[in-house]
């Protein structure tokens, strides 16, 4: 087996959950986005978003500010530097996996 | 989640802005103003004070009123959009501002190549119209229409280029084709607005309060 198949076993499993990747893949395309946005987009509960987002932002990959608008509160998130790197190195190396199984 | 690739989802998110109508009722009205500040100069006459002021002004004009639009938007969007669908802060793509910088001023090269070579073509044109309308309808259809994929976008873009030709070889004065390119740009733009902020506001109503997050 090669190195390019070998490494499929190394991907970062915190982003290769199919709901954390949506949401991953969202923020990546944005500066921020509140939970309501996220929660649209995702088709996902409030209790697994808010669990998925405390996951990654545990890892660093997502940082989360909770404030108020008026009397609403307002969950903006934010893909970290390390989460885009993370995301940018998951995606390289399923290309490679990709390519090599064509 | 299928077919959840980046492109796709990055184009997804940009419909987003578009999806209440708001962004077009803005530049709808907008031109719509546009239309009435160049009819109003036709009014008078060329050399008329008013009219002076009125040329001088334009610069002024629209500046205040692309600023305007931009700070009208974002306060409609924060009452009425982000507390229904949730609120997206956009990131500035770099490449895709020098593409568009890059596509207007080829734009503007090619129009002022052509009214070089095609003397006797543009002297029986208006050539403003002329161009603001190709102008006009390119940033609608490649700047809006294919980085966003909204298909209205096209059917402005379009309309805006038809119009910009046809009114380009009217026997009226520049200001009265500006007047009713920027008039019937604007009220088409504004029914598209109003229509999708009516599907928009049916489809998404108020959530009731809930600090669940």
């Amino acid at each position: 087996m090669s190195d390019d198949l070998r490494g499929l076993t190394e991907l970062d499993r915190l982003i290769h959950e199919p709901a954390r990747l949506l949401i991953v893949t969202i923020l990546s395309t944005v500066e921020s986005a509140d939970f309501l946005f996220l929660q649209r987009e995702t088709d996902l509960t409030k209790g697994n978003l808010s669990a998925h987002l405390s996951k990654l932002e545990n890892a660093g990959y997502v940082k989360i500010d909770k404030t108020f608008k008026g009397k609403l509160p307002l969950t903006v998130c934010k893909l970290t530097e390390s989460g885009q790197e993370a995301f940018d190195g998951y995606r390289q190396q399923m290309q490679n996996f990709i390519d090599k199984t064509k | 989640m299928e077919n959840n690739n980046l492109k796709e989802v990055e184009q997804r998110i940009k419909r987003y802005w578009y999806s209440d109508g708001i962004a077009e009722l803005a530049v709808g009205g907008m031109f719509a103003l546009l239309g009435l500040y160049f009819g109003i100069q036709g009014i008078f006459e060329d050399k008329s004070p008013i009219s002076v002021i009125l040329q001088v002004s334009l610069v002024f004009v629209m500046i205040a009123g692309f600023t305007g639009v931009g700070w009208l938007v974002k306060t409609i969007k924060a009452r009425l959009t982000y507390p229904r669908t949730g609120y997206v802060e956009y990131r500035v793509n770099d490449n895709e501002a020098k593409q568009r910088r890059r596509l207007v001023i080829t734009v503007g090269i090619i129009i002022t190549a052509a009214s070089i070579v095609l003397v006797d073509f543009f002297q029986k044109v208006d050539e403003m119209v002329l161009a603001t309308g190709v102008l006009v309808g390119v940033i609608f259809i490649s700047l809006r229409g294919k980085s966003s994929g909204v298909q209205r976008f096209y059917v402005t873009g379009s309309l805006a280029i038809v119009l910009g030709i046809v009114l380009s070889f009217s026997k009226l004065t520049q200001v009265y084709n500006l007047a009713l390119f920027y008039g019937v740009l604007g009220i088409v733009t504004l029914i598209f607005g109003v229509l999708v902020l009516i599907k928009y506001l049916r489809e998404n109503p108020m959530p009731e309060e809930d600090s669940n997050e």
